[in-house]
């Protein structure tokens, strides 16, 4: 005899939270006659996250910016590439239309003379207070709609027949008995991994990404999954922006050393990667001080210091009862809260704590995953969709985006299930399935000298709490992580369970094994820096190679990994070309210096270049030795017509750590092979290779002569197109530099110039305190005759200015970033040269 | 967290039976007595102290006391102060 109940819907729907409850909804205004039945664990309406501090909803000012606006935006600064773009710019669109949703279901958003009462977050978003009995309106209204509920109900594992999903097995936490529920369409909606720490995340459990990788359906982005806020170090209350006004104990503002563009909206991983960093010197502890450490806001950003957005958790935020005005759960929650941690937290020093939030489940735009029939929606599928972009969310610095993305996925869904046809019959329902997930459960309950399920989830946290490993990660860190997940794993077939409550938990502890195992396994295979995603062992972000996604799948019980293109050809914002480059050239020691982002010049060497400059102040190439001269000569950065129709132009750049030794290796050394010239401008230099390469390659010589009289044949673009170029390195003795000036000079002079070349290239180095500064001249129109300068324009006749300007802009993008690669590269490569 | 030292305080003669707490709880800390129509607070190690169950207690009979100290941060660096 059977001993569980069987039933049967249209459309199961697992998770009582924002999202289920809204495509539950969503599902009957659109078909009145789908039986729609939601299983929850708690109890739906007050369950999940949306109600417990949330508190928000992201709001674009849809007058303002356009969704292509955000989606570029987001793509860029965010998701890192990462961001699904049409599904951004869908979620954008609907901004309006998720919160007149909300609004008919009864969510109380403040309104103020018929508008939302809006906080700004940012030049682009915007947030509205949202009262914390969002979830239980929604519940009620969908309660209105016809759907059905069974609350206490643990969903133990999916069903599913040849591939596709046919119902779930589920019991009652409070008194154990089993239902086997056939459905013809299955929804997930169990929210994310937060691995039990924070208190506002604690259902997070990772279920429906186990049952979804156990059904065989892809996941996606789960190395994105790893989110940390600071918390105050005694009640553990979060710190909403406080990665603004980080000081360490010396009483440096070390939010400096990774907000290098001022405020953020939110916090990225580089604020965990600096306490990290900030405590292991010895610098620790680290703590807040409010102020105003940017200066002024920028127009339209969040307001600096002091109150900030007058919500919950906010550093400096004013909390008394106007920032809850006609919103009395928010403020009572709120108040309980603070005053809670108020009463141990008497000073500001703050710690990362792990939030986690892994939502890896792979769907399409209607929130459907590879299997047939099953969907997943909100915080399960979060990354998994695309939506996210290379962060873990939310809020994975977009603020307010939490709920109405699980808002948005439930609708999604919703437009899909709410027309499909329904009345075809439903997979056939395995009772073999159902038995084995039952005597599964069984197990832990008889178990009697087994393992605690909260021992499992120690080791699990173990490996995934501590910054080092989980959101600031190494290769050997993330192996050390990932023998201690092994370990657990190992435990899993010991779980006991005392009743129907830990056996809840011995599920939950197999998800969260499971969730780490997946984090470190995909993290290992990703070789690159991106978005939320940060190795220490590989800081940059490589849009040449990493621009997949690591899918992952479990073929007959064994984790799979594969790895598919980002399809960057359907989307609008594409990341910045870089010159090409051979597999050879990939696969070779200098493709690190290549990915890396060209080191971007200070704007204001940019604005001296935007007009000619006075004739009078440029250097005529015949002064050429005035360079020798102390100080500095009245044009350093800028171009001219010189009186006699000639052009040149003038460049400084400070080139910290670099020595003249450096400067002459690097041009004896880049000539020999053109990935050296690549990764000196990756925009810009296509070729380079010496038509002297025994001389370049004769380590008899000293560096000046490896390059001294030889030719580069180089193929770069200088601003006017990509062109092929000669160019002739000479002893600067040799082209009108004073001897007996060079004898004293402890710099170097890099030089080129002949009689055919029409152009002659300076770049004096010379030492400064912490370096040395390089000071450039092009002198146009010039030739080298007899040893000296010669103008060999014709008289009469003036050089056009459009190429020199153009120079000017490449020399000073160029140099920028030979400047801060070159030490790292000499230091790397000297030893096999000389 | 785990292995915490939270603690749930409730006023019983205050409790009018409404369930809010119950079902407020969303890690199953709270149970229900049907005969006595008053809370269990059954798995309170289990306590996250998100503090909704006192939220929502229109008669103020239910005060969680948070343990602060019992939880872990589990950081590298939690023992440097």
């Amino acid at each position: 005899m059977k001993n569980y109940e069987t039933k049967s819907c249209d459309i199961l729907i697992i998770g009582g939270g924002i999202g289920g409850l809204s495509c539950a909804a969503a599902i009957k205004e659109h078909n009145p006659e789908a039986d729609v039945l939601v299983v929850e664990k708690n109890f739906a309406g007050y369950a999940g996250k949306a109600n417990r501090g949330g508190g928000v909803l992201q709001y674009f000012d849809l007058d303002r910016i356009s969704p292509k606006d955000f989606v570029a935006y987001h793509t860029r600064q965010i998701g890192a590439w990462f961001t699904d773009q049409e599904l951004m710019e869908k979620y954008v669109s609907m901004n309006t239309q998720m919160l007149d949703k909300l609004l008919s279901w009864g969510a109380n958003l403040p309104k103020k003379d018929g508008k939302f009462v809006v906080m700004p977050t940012g030049p682009m978003t915007a947030m509205i207070r949202v009262d914390l009995d969002i979830t239980l309106k929604v519940r009620r209204a969908a309660e209105k709609l016809g759907v059905r509920f069974m609350d206490k109900t643990v969903m133990a594992d999916l069903i599913t027949d040849a591939g596709r999903v046919a119902g779930a097995t589920v019991f009652s936490v409070l008194d154990g008995s089993f239902t086997v529920i056939g459905a013809k369409k299955v929804v997930l909606a169990t929210g994310s991994q937060n691995y039990r720490m924070g208190s506002m995340w604690s259902s997070g459990r990772g279920d429906g990404i186990k049952a979804a990788y156990n059904a065989g359906a892809e996941l996606r982005n789960a190395e994105f999954g790893n989110f940390a806020q600071l918390v105050k170090v005694k009640s553990h209350n979060e710190v909403v922006f406080g990665e603004n006004f980080m000081y360490n104990a010396k009483g440096e503002h070390i939010s400096e050393n990774f907000l290098k563009g001022g405020r953020e909206t939110d916090i990225n991983s580089t604020a965990i990667r600096e306490w990290y960093l900030q405590m292991q010197k010895g610098n620790g502890p680290v703590h807040l001080e409010m102020g105003n450490p940017f200066g002024a806001p920028p127009a339209g950003g969040p307001p600096a210091g002091g109150p900030l957005m007058g919500g919950p958790n906010d550093a400096g935020a004013a909390r008394g009862p106007e920032a809850f005005a006609g919103q009395p759960y928010a403020e009572r929650f709120r108040a309980l809260n603070d005053g809670s941690g108020d009463k141990v937290d008497k000073d500001m020093e703050v710690c990362p704590m792990l939030i986690g939030e892994q939502s890896c489940v792979r769907v399409d735009h209607h929130m459907k995953t590879s299997v047939e029939g099953l969907y997943a929606i909100g915080d399960v599928s979060y990354c998994g969709s695309g939506l996210a972009g290379a962060v873990p969310a939310p809020p994975g610095r977009n603020r307010g985006s939490g709920i109405l993305n699980a808002v948005f996925a439930a609708l999604m869904a919703a437009e899909e299930l709410g027309t499909a046809d329904l009345s075809g019959a439903a997979a056939p329902l395995s009772e073999k399935q159902a038995e084995a997930t039952m005597a599964h459960i069984g197990e832990f309950l008889a178990r009697k000298d087994g393992v605690k399920p909260e021992e499992v989830v120690a080791l699990v946290q173990k490996a995934m709490v501590p910054m080092e490993q989980s959101v600031y990660m190494k290769a050997e860190r993330m192996e050390k992580a990932l023998g201690i997940v092994e370990e657990a794993k190992k435990l899993l077939p010991g779980l006991m369970a005392a009743d129907m409550h830990e056996a809840m938990k011995c599920l939950e502890a197999e998800a969260m094994v499971l969730s780490a195992e997946l984090h470190y396994r995909v993290s290992l295979m990703r070789k690159e820096s991106r978005g939320w995603f940060l190795r220490e062992d590989y800081p940059y972000t490589d849009n040449l190679d990493w621009l997949k996604w690591i899918i992952v799948r479990n073929v007959n019980g064994e984790m799979t990994f594969r790895t598919e293109d980002l399809p960057m050809d359907k989307w609008a914002v594409q990341p910045q070309p870089v010159v090409p480059i051979t597999e050879e050239e990939k696969n070779g020691p200098l493709y690190k210096y290549f990915i890396r982002p060209l080191v971007e010049p200070a704007p204001e060497k940019f604005n001296m270049a935007e007009k000619p400059s006075d004739p009078a102040l440029g250097l005529p190439a015949e002064d050429m030795n005035r360079l020798f001269d102390p100080g500095y000569l009245p044009l350093e950065v800028g171009y001219c017509q010189l009186p006699n129709g000639c052009a040149m132009l003038a460049n400084l750049t400070f080139m910290p750590g670099v020595t003249p030794e450096m400067f002459d290796f690097w041009f004896a050394w880049h000539g020999v092979e053109a990935m050296r010239y690549k990764i000196w401008d990756h925009d810009d230099h296509y070729f380079v290779q010496t038509q002297n390469m025994e001389k370049a390659l004769d380590k008899s010589l000293s560096l000046k002569e490896r390059y001294w009289d030889t030719t580069h044949h180089v193929e770069e673009d200088c601003g006017m197109g990509k062109q092929t170029i000669f160019i002739n390195f000479r002893n600067p003795a040799d082209i009108g530099f004073d001897s007996e000036k060079l004898k004293k000079f402890d710099g170097t002079i890099v030089c080129s110039g002949g009689e055919q070349a029409p152009t002659i290239m300076v770049h004096f180095l010379r030492r400064v305190p912490g370096g040395c500064e390089l000071r450039t001249r092009f002198f146009m129109g010039y030739n080298v005759v007899d040893g000296k300068p010669h103008k060999m324009l014709p008289d009469g006749v003036k050089m056009p200015l459009e190429p020199v300007q153009a120079l000017l802009r490449h020399n000073i993008k160029e140099f920028t970033n030979l400047a801060a690669i070159l030490p790292e590269v000499y230091g790397e490569f000297i030893g096999d040269f000389t | 967290m785990i292995n915490t030292r939270h603690r749930i305080d409730f006023e019983p003669e205050k409790c009018v039976g409404c369930q809010q707490c119950y079902k407020s709880c969303f890690v199953d800390v709270i149970r229900w007595d049907a005969e006595a129509k008053k809370p269990i607070f059954r798995y309170v190690e289990d306590c996250e102290h998100c503090f909704y169950c006192e939220s929502v207690c229109k008669k103020g009979a239910v005060h969680v006391i948070p343990d602060y100290s019992s939880e872990h941060l589990l950081q590298s660096f939690e023992a440097y102060r």
